[in-house]
């Protein structure tokens, strides 16, 4: 019986503990994996790396040279982007973009906010959140159409369907329909024979 | 499977089509394709509704009321531009689907001895004609005339088969707002008020329903003209005389005095040829076929009249010459408003006689059926269309005519490159494309008539028309509209920042104004319009300036104020708040 009851107790200290345990690994995932909306465009400062996730030791997906712009669509506190590139989603190091780069004469590169220049950046902003959802709207306007035209196409073959079949249902009947009109001659023929071998009789 | 099911199967699954093509496109459209007449017929309507965009309206001309009594509804129901706009799409798809049910109806009467299952295919090839998908997805008047006019047609059947009092009134009425929808339908209700002066003539018994239908129709059109006065003088009243005019008869009298010259009856006449060309070519040869019916029985008709035999209850053949009549009257009305164009789509311009299609597609397809020569006929026809190409190519030398609308030609739209346009290559790709098809169509028919439950083949003339229509469709309309939901930010900045009190003005440059799209989203909000040079309106500039994006008065404008907005368009100028 006390066997059963320490038994019992450390089944339930481990499930307790090991709950706890969970909670706290998937407190710590959320927290690696929390991220904040974010909605713009920025050029990569350096050659960089898209990972799967917002980790060196994650696969990586494909790679960015400086200069590049790229879609930003969140940030994480541990210091990633997440990106938006095709209809897939990446991370990249904060470290390997500074934000909105501009070319300024007699300086070369440099962050739109050094260069003074914030309304600048508020208007580049703006039109930049007009040019994401103009493309977001695009491409969700481009897959309707997409199930709309299947839609299009299956009701003029489900047209071509309905002939078809009516129309080998009916040259079965017709067929069906000879048949039984050659077997009525036929028997009309025997009775007849029979008639007349009875007259001639 | 019996019959009936096959048929009532063979209906849905069409209709089912015509809405899966408003569904396909109606996310793509935000506002107008064709400025400035669409806004005209909106104007009218906002005017009952409560708006007052008389200042925007009279940039354009006079655009006739009757559409826009379908459309006082959808400005009360709908406050958004994009969502009024959208639900008159649905409007005009809801006339296309009440259209195949029509049609059947007119097929059954006219045609009584038609296997049920053609007459559906027929009604689904006459409405999925390309031009009607294309005209369902804008708001010009083009829809609805076409339905209207399928209207007319079983009303006119009606008439003649049972010739009720009830029945000659609604006519009457009908005929009237047709022509309060478009003006150029006054040829349709010539023509039908013409043959039904001559059956009244033939018929004595029948005085009393032709005084009635008279009567209604005077009454009626005393109505539309007060109507009309009071449109003009509320919607368009700050329109200048000429741009006011433009649409009416009084702008036409020079066009008329040149046609009467010798060398402008001939241009006319080629004109009148064109037209004949471009319908012929955008049904396949239908159109022709139906001509030829209307002519050989409205032929009988005369010759039974002049022998004194019974033709009273003839329904085909006098359909057959008011159809004739109509197409006569409206191609000539078209001929005339067209004449002296520069442009090449005005030669043929398909849009003010397409609404006649449907019903010559039925009656033509009905022809092509019975005839024993179908090939040989459609070969004839073809190489008659080719020799066409002549005198239409001799025009447009002659004229100096350039450039082609494919929106006002939407039947062969298709074959149009707009960056590489060459007339000849146009119009020699019409007929080679317009050729193939009839034949196709007539190896169709062929084999119809020839095997037993085959008028499912029809449906590869279904097929043909479907993307045709999308095709035109994605040019024209989805392309515009592309443009214009990026400029729906103006619109969008305006109402979020205004609280009631503040202006918005528009600068007239000269140019063709697309600023009713904005005025449009703006609703209740009244877009003043203002000409000339800025300078010369410092005192009474508004909060918020609208130019067109090629404005040359941009630097000025941006000494004034702080703050703007580039669209595709159109710029937005206005103060920042503090």
């Amino acid at each position: 019986m006390k066997k059963m009851k320490f038994l019992v107790m450390f089944l339930l200290m481990s499930v307790f503990l090991g709950r706890a345990s969970l909670d706290v690994r998937a407190q710590e995932d959320s927290g690696d994996f929390s991220v904040t909306e974010l909605n713009q465009v920025m050029t990569i400062a350096q050659d960089c790396s898209v990972y799967e996730s917002p980790s060196e030791d994650s696969a990586v997906v494909r790679d960015y040279t400086a200069g590049s712009s790229v879609w930003v669509t969140g940030e994480t506190q541990n210091g990633w982007y997440r990106i938006s590139y095709q209809e897939s989603e990446g991370y990249i190091l904060k470290d390997s973009t500074t934000g909105l780069m501009i070319e300024v004469e007699g300086k070369g590169i440099v962050d739109l906010e050094d260069a003074g220049l914030a309304e600048e950046m508020a208007a580049l902003e703006a039109e930049n959140k007009a040019f994401i959802e103009n493309v977001e709207r695009q491409r969700a306007e481009l897959k309707r159409s997409r199930i709309w035209m299947v839609v299009i196409v299956v009701l003029i073959v489900a047209i071509f369907a309905v002939g078809i079949v009516s129309t080998i249902k009916q040259v079965k009947k017709e067929e069906g329909q000879g048949d039984s009109g050659t077997k009525k001659k036929q028997k009309d023929r025997e009775i007849e024979m029979i008639d007349l071998d009875s007259e001639e009789e | 499977m019996s019959r009936i099911q096959r048929e009532h199967i063979y209906l849905t699954l069409i209709i089912l089509i015509i809405f899966c093509i408003f569904e396909y496109g109606i996310q793509k459209i935000f506002g107008f394709t064709v400025y400035p007449d669409e806004f005209g017929y909106w104007s009218s309507a906002a005017k009952t509704a409560g708006y007052d965009w008389h200042e925007v309206a009279s940039l354009g001309s006079y655009y006739s009321f009757g559409y826009s009594v379908l459309l006082i509804p959808l400005l009360w129901l709908f406050r958004d531009g994009v969502a009024a706009y959208r639900a008159a799409v649905a409007v005009n798809m809801a006339l296309m689907c009440f259209g195949v049910l029509l049609l059947r109806n007119i097929i059954c009467r006219l045609f009584p001895e038609m296997d049920k299952i053609k007459r559906v295919f027929i009604s689904g090839i006459a409405v999925l004609y390309p031009s009607w998908v294309f005209y369902m997805q804008v708001t010009l008047a083009e829809a609805l005339l076409t339905f209207l006019f399928l209207g007319l047609t079983f009303l006119f059947i009606c008439f003649i088969q049972k010739p009720g009092i009830l029945t000659a009134a609604v006519l009457a009425v009908s005929l009237v707002y047709s022509y309060s929808v478009h003006m150029r339908t006054v040829g349709v209700v010539i023509a039908c008020l013409a043959v039904l002066a001559l059956w009244g003539v033939v018929n004595p018994a029948m005085r009393k329903q032709m005084l009635i239908l008279f009567g209604v129709i005077l009454a009626a059109g005393l109505v539309v003209a007060v109507i009309k006065r009071n449109v003009i003088l509320s919607v368009f009243s700050k329109a200048d005389a000429q741009t006011l005019a433009a649409n009416d008869y009084g702008s036409q009298m020079w066009k008329v005095r040149d046609i009467l010259t010798s060398d402008g009856m001939l241009v006319f006449l080629k004109e009148i040829l064109a037209k004949f060309f471009y319908l012929g070519m955008a049904t396949y040869g239908f159109f022709y076929w139906a001509m030829i019916w209307c002519v050989q029985k409205a032929a009988g008709l005369f010759k039974k009249i002049v022998q004194k035999q019974s033709v009273f209850f003839d329904v085909q053949s006098w359909t057959a010459l008011f159809l004739l009549l109509a197409v006569i009257g409206e191609i000539l009305i078209c001929s005339i408003y067209m004449h002296g164009s520069t442009h090449i789509d005005c030669l043929i311009y398909g849009r003010y006689n397409e609404f006649l299609v449907p019903v010559l597609i039925v009656t033509g397809i009905t022809a092509m059926l019975k005839s024993r020569r179908i090939f040989r006929t459609n070969l004839l026809l073809g190489a008659l269309s080719g020799l066409m190409i002549f005198p239409i190519l001799s025009v447009i030398r002659q004229e100096n005519m350039e450039g082609i609308r494919g929106y006002f030609v939407a039947g062969i739209s298709c074959l149009i490159d707009e960056a590489n346009f060459e007339p000849l290559d146009f119009f020699l790709k019409a007929w080679i494309f317009g050729f193939i098809l009839m034949l196709l169509t007539a190896g169709i028919f062929l084999i119809i008539k020839k095997w037993k439950n085959m008028e499912w083949l029809l449906a590869i003339i279904l097929i043909i028309e479907v993307f045709l229509g999308i095709q035109v469709s994605a040019h024209y309309i989805y392309k515009v509209n592309q443009i214009e939901y990026k400029d729906l930010i103006i619109a969008e900045k305006i109402l979020e920042s205004n609280d009631g009190s503040e202006t918005v003005t528009y600068l007239d440059e000269g140019s063709a104004p697309f600023v009713d799209f904005q005025q449009m989203q703006l609703g209740e909000i009244p877009i003043h319009v203002i000409r000339g040079e800025v300078s010369e309106h410092m005192d009474g500039l508004s909060d918020y300036l609208i130019v067109r994006s090629d404005s040359g008065q941009k630097e000025v404008l941006e000494q004034i104020y702080n703050e703007k907005i580039v669209a595709k368009l159109h710029v937005l100028y206005f103060n920042r708040k503090e």
